[in-house]
């Protein structure tokens, strides 16, 4: 069958390419699935930072978080103009903002008020209202009459009608009907409502609007704080009072839309808008703020502590990548050598032999990484920065490089193979050089760095990024170098032992070893990914969990204004409580340590709570000259002898301010016995906080809720427990995905381990197979030739467990020294790196079952591919 | 005559991890343009060494080597490039290495003339002529797996050939073919040194190849030892008469392989007496004389 031959230099290649199709179709497969990853990843990082954003801000109160502000309404000639110019300029607020900030905020509210006029109420009440009269132009889809009907137009003329919120009009005995003497004109009231505010807008931002405050103090009558609504047309009538009051205005924030990839345009953006006053009509001025540019910052610092967290986690993995491709490149190359080395033969050029190949290259590459990249952006949509976009781009190119890197022209022609032995370049001990020289470098600058507060004002350095795979690369020079000596040792312990098996494996794992660089390079990073993923899990887990409980102060905070006496027998009495400890907070008191500052004093038994807190010490009772106290600052001071309210003391020990939860900036504790009678009371009244320490095993928000009903005469008792807390700060999106995010990576090196494995051995067959035959036919067992094999992997798997294990277990000790997990975990002290033996060791199991399946699969496609190479020892 | 393969002292050392193996032991080797030479030696007595080094493939450790007009040690990259393309050719004893098994005998041919950047369009002329030549032209659209072992090889011959070279090496060109092909590949290389005046340079194991060239020289332990020259003469009555006489290769230094047979023949080992007489010198075997002190 012959076939028209195709003379042409794009002929040529067709035919070439074509032939071992297969091969490249499983590295372009490969490669395809490979860039759909990278391309997915920062993807998926984008939105988890999306989510993060878009869940802090939502669970930001409107208060702290829309754009609102309080100003002056101006004095304007007539109504009409004053109104519609207001509204025109607020509005126009909006419409002025930069993007992205005017994405998010919504179409705005005000209301202008009168300032708040002591009113006289009828029948006789024992109360006093101080009223403001309001103006809001969309009060007719506010105010919804439940009696009367709504006010019409004060014109200057007869009473000024007014609409009270239905909670004033209780709390005030108001009805339809009843005119309040005031100034300039009586009021009438001529309609109950009830405020529509779906968003809660209006009770955040005019609060007073739907239910009046009450201040009450001793010996005078409460005072109501309340508004009343005008018809806006009203405006004109009573300018000048509306001009001595105030005007609120407030932009809701709308966090479904924001993007974390316009965190840093937002950030100055929203800061600027709160430090420019807005310009009203006749000299009207409205100053906003919003809590947004904070909120956006904290988070972003979080978002960018996980990016960096989960960089480090895979940087790792790029090394295993480059081998892996490395190896299905080497595969494709293997295959064309003939070609090549006729071509070479025939006078081709080294530039002609590598162009050939990146042309494969890049033919096996670009169109199926296109296609991924395609799919992923299509699939899932997400703003990304440059480095996410170029990423996937240069996964891709990375294939025809190693084509033309790998392609070596020189050794195409190997005179003598007979004499072939495994040497190597004078490049290798450069490169080794330049590695482990690397490595060091970076783990030095890193270690004088020192942790850095933001991870944010580094974002994903390329130093601290780099480090983990310069640091992997440099341990797999080591172990490539060091990994001969106690093979050798063995092998010479081995020899006097009858057996051939383990001399002749010990021999070949030494002089030749049938898995290069890239399987050990494989095979170390893929363990220490895995064991530093598990540490990591853990840690960020416990840091969470440490942070969380210096936040409550113990598993479980009960506080209210006081507990009664058997309130802490009861708790003590529940199940799963294994102690309790009754605080009292008193504020104010004077305590004079060289000047006098005012501090809250804990009083407690301190043996209780040292039960309750083993880190917090047992301070002495009564019978000491000086009264023992711990003080809690964040000053660096260490006074000794100190007077607590006249009282001589002397401090024990300095600590942290945020050792005990909610307390001041300097507080002292002291223990009840030792306190005097009467000593210490403060101003204001003392608050309590009992402290729970549940059993081991046991829930703490089951504890909370059993100690909540314990104590429930109380009614202002408010409970905290650990498990509540840490369930929410797991709902923020970073905090709920970094675990599978590790666990993902752990899998991701465990398949990329597997597949280099295989890759590694399936490239070593052929010598195996030719060396499987002479052992056969020089009488060795089946038995024993599977032990020759297993010798293949078995030196270096083992190497790599222990050091991949070490490896992992060390780096994040390296990481948290560079790394501040703070802004993820919260808390005082940056965590620092927790074991847990089980999920290391399972770790470890995986790993190891892992490489031994691969190991087994490539033995068995080895032993299909090449069943004739065992017998024939011929020339090739 | 010009020379067109020259070498002196020709040396090349392989060593890897403590071993080394002398191949070549300063092999001295001259063979005129035009000449048809045929190469023989045991294996590893360094032929493949030397054709490697004078296709350019290989560098030889010491000496010196000239082909065509190159010094082959003193080749840079691009120099050794334009050797390999323009100034010799090659045939292998394996088709494996000699054709592309997924390419058309044309097409091996064109990828040569590619690799040389030939023209495109003169490529189809100068296939068919090649082709042609070696009477190949019959399975220009074959792949090698489609036409026989002589078929094969004389593609060979014509993709060797592509970019017109100067010279032409062949190892053991009919190592893998039954008597007929050989003898018809034979012919092919003999045709092409005769029409196109290349010179060949055979290495062979094959006597029928050996005796039918005009010289045939022997390697032993890396070295040049004897050299067979045949000539033709035409006796009194006209008949053709085929000479050939052995000579025995003297180097520059004065030392000289006896032959094999020689040595065996009249016991000569370790140490021989020489006897200078006024036209020749003799070898007296030792071994029953007594030792001298």
């Amino acid at each position: 069958m012959s076939r028209r031959s195709l003379l042409g230099d794009a002929g040529l290649l067709r035919r070439h390419y074509s032939a071992g199709w297969r091969a490249s179709l499983l590295v372009a497969l490969l490669v395809g699935v490979t860039v759909a990853g990278v391309a997915l990843a920062p993807r998926a990082l984008a939105r988890l930072g999306d989510r993060e954003l878009r869940h802090a801000l939502m669970t930001t109160s409107a208060t702290e978080l829309d754009l609102a502000g309080i100003g002056q309404l101006g004095y304007a000639d007539t109504a009409a103009q004053q109104n519609v110019a207001t509204d025109v300029a607020i509005r126009n607020v909006r419409l002025g903002l930069p993007e992205p900030l005017r994405d998010l905020v919504g179409q705005p509210h005000w209301l202008a008020r009168t300032s708040a006029s002591t009113v006289t109420l009828p029948r006789e009440q024992q109360l006093t209202l101080d009223l403001r009269l309001a103006i809001d132009l969309a009060w007719d889809q506010v105010a919804r009459p439940v009696e009367g009907r709504l006010p019409d137009a004060y014109d200057g003329r007869g009473p000024i009608e007014v609409a009270v919120s239905r909670a004033l009009a209780e709390r005030v005995h108001l009805r339809v009907g009843d005119r309040l003497p005031n100034d300039p004109a009586p009021l009438l009231v001529t309609a109950i409502v009830e405020i529509d505010d779906p968003d809660g807008s209006y009770a955040v931002h005019s609060g007073d609007l739907v239910a009046p405050t009450v201040q009450e103090a001793p010996d005078t009558l409460p005072t109501v704080l309340g508004t009343a609504l005008v018809h806006p047309d009203s405006a004109s009538a009573l300018r000048e009072p509306m001009a001595g009051g105030s005007i609120v205005a407030w932009f809701p924030i709308d966090a479904s839309r924001v993007r974390y990839a316009d965190a840093d345009t937002l950030q100055p953006q929203a800061r600027r808008l709160a430090s420019t006053p807005v310009e009203l009509p006749n000299g009207g001025r409205l100053s906003l703020r919003t809590g947004l540019a904070d909120v956006v910052e904290r988070t972003s610092d979080r978002i960018a502590s996980t990016y960096a967290l989960l960089a480090l986690a895979l940087s790792g993995l790029a090394g295993v990548l480059v081998a892996v491709f490395a190896l299905g490149v080497q595969t494709v190359l293997d295959r064309r050598r003939p070609a090549l080395a006729l071509a070479s033969a025939r006078g081709a050029g080294r530039m002609q032999v590598r162009a050939v190949m990146v042309l494969e290259g890049l033919l096996i590459a670009v169109p199926v990484s296109a296609l991924a990249i395609l799919v992923v952006s299509t699939l899932v949509p997400a703003t990304l920065g440059p480095v996410g976009r170029a990423l996937p781009v240069l996964t891709a190119l990375l294939v025809p490089l190693l084509f033309g890197v790998l392609t070596n022209p020189r050794t195409l022609h190997q005179p003598r193979r007979d004499l072939r032995v495994a040497t190597h370049g004078r490049g290798r001990p450069v490169l080794e050089i330049a590695v482990v020289a690397l490595a060091a470098l970076s783990l030095l600058s890193l270690v004088r760095r020192g942790v850095v507060e933001s991870s944010r004002a580094v974002g994903i350095d390329p130093l601290v990024v780099a480090a983990p795979a310069l640091l992997t690369a440099a341990v797999c020079v080591l172990v490539l170098r060091v990994f001969p000596w106690p093979l050798l040792l063995l092998q010479r312990r081995l020899r006097s032992r009858r057996g051939p098996v383990a001399v002749l494996g010990a021999a070949r794992a030494v002089r030749s070893p049938a898995l290069g660089f890239a399987a050990a390079l494989a095979l170390v990073v893929g363990l220490s990914v895995v064991t530093f993923s598990a540490v990591m899990a853990t840690t960020i887990r416990s840091g969470l969990e440490h942070s969380v409980r210096e936040g409550v102060g113990a598993d479980v905070r009960l506080s209210a204004a006081r507990f009664d006496d058997g309130d802490l027998a009861a708790v003590r009495r529940l199940a799963g409580v294994d102690a309790a400890a009754l605080l009292t907070v008193r504020s104010g008191v004077e305590l004079d340590l060289g000047r006098t500052a005012r501090v809250e004093v804990v009083v407690t038994d301190t043996a209780a709570l040292h039960d309750v807190r083993p880190d917090l010490p047992v301070l002495a009772g009564r019978g000491q000259d000086a009264l023992p106290l711990l003080l809690g600052t964040d000053r660096a001071e260490e006074p000794e002898d100190v007077l607590l309210d006249q009282v001589p003391a002397v401090v024990t020990s300095v600590v942290g301010r945020d050792l005990l939860p909610g307390l001041d900036r300097r507080w002292v504790l002291v223990d009840q016995s030792a306190l005097p009678t009467g000593a210490a009371e403060g101003d204001g009244e003392p608050r309590e906080l009992l402290l729970v320490r549940v059993q081991d095993g046991a829930a703490a928000d089951e504890v909370a809720g059993l100690a909540a009903a314990a104590v429930g005469g109380h009614p202002d008792v408010e409970v905290v427990d650990v498990d509540e807390e840490l369930a929410a700060v797991s709902s923020s999106p970073v905090v709920g995905g970094l675990r599978p995010a590790l666990l993902v990576s752990a899998l991701v090196a465990l398949v990329l381990t597997m597949l280099t494995v295989v890759l590694a051995s399936l490239a070593a067959a052929r010598s195996r197979h030719q060396m499987l035959g002479v052992l056969r036919i020089l009488g060795m067992s089946r038995r024993q030739l599977r032990g020759v094999v297993a010798w293949e992997l078995g030196p270096i798997a083992v190497t790599a467990v222990l050091v991949g294990t070490v490896f992992g277990l060390l780096l994040p000790r390296v990481i948290t020294r560079a790394l501040d997990l703070r802004p993820f975990v919260g808390g005082r002290t940056p965590p620092q790196p927790v074991v847990e033996p089980l999920l290391v060791l399972a770790g470890v199991a995986a790993f190891v079952g892992v490489v031994v399946v691969a190991g087994l699969v490539a033995v068995a496609v080895g032993r299909r591919l090449a069943p004739a190479e065992t017998v024939k020892m011929g020339e090739r | 005559m010009t020379a067109q393969i020259e070498c002196a002292d020709l040396v090349r050392i392989f060593s890897a991890e403590g071993v080394e193996v002398q191949a070549l032991q300063g092999l001295t080797l001259r063979v005129d343009r035009g000449e048809l030479t045929a190469v023989v030696g045991a294996s590893g007595s360094g032929k493949s060494t030397l054709l490697s080094i004078l296709s350019g493939l290989d560098v030889p450790t010491a000496g010196s080597a000239n082909v065509a007009g190159h010094d082959l040690l003193a080749m840079d990259t691009r120099e050794r490039t334009a050797y390999r393309r323009h100034s010799v050719g090659f045939v292998w004893q394996q088709t494996s290495r000699n054709l592309l098994p997924y390419l058309t005998a044309g097409e091996n041919l064109a990828m040569a003339l590619a690799v040389a950047r030939s023209p495109r369009r003169q490529r189809s002329a100068r296939v068919g002529e090649l082709l042609d030549l070696l009477e190949v032209g019959a399975v220009r659209d074959r792949r090698p797996a489609q036409m026989s072992g002589g078929q094969q090889q004389r593609v060979a011959i014509a993709v060797a050939l592509a970019n017109a070279p100067e010279v032409l090496f062949a190892d053991e060109p009919t190592g893998e073919l039954d008597e007929a092909s050989s003898q018809l590949v034979f012919d092919a290389l003999r045709d092409v040194n005769e029409r196109l005046g290349v010179t060949v340079l055979i290495v062979t194991h094959d006597q029928r190849v050996s005796h039918q060239v005009r010289r045939t020289v022997q390697i032993r332990d890396g070295r040049l030892s004897t050299e067979v020259l045949r000539t033709t003469r035409l006796d009194a009555q006209g008949v053709e008469q085929h000479h050939a006489e052995e000579y025995a290769v003297l180097d520059r230094v004065g030392r000289l392989q006896l032959p094999e047979e020689y040595l065996k023949a009249l016991s000569l080992k370790d140490l021989v007496r020489l006897e200078l007489e006024p036209d020749h010198v003799k070898v007296h075997p030792t071994a029953d004389e007594e030792a001298p002190s």
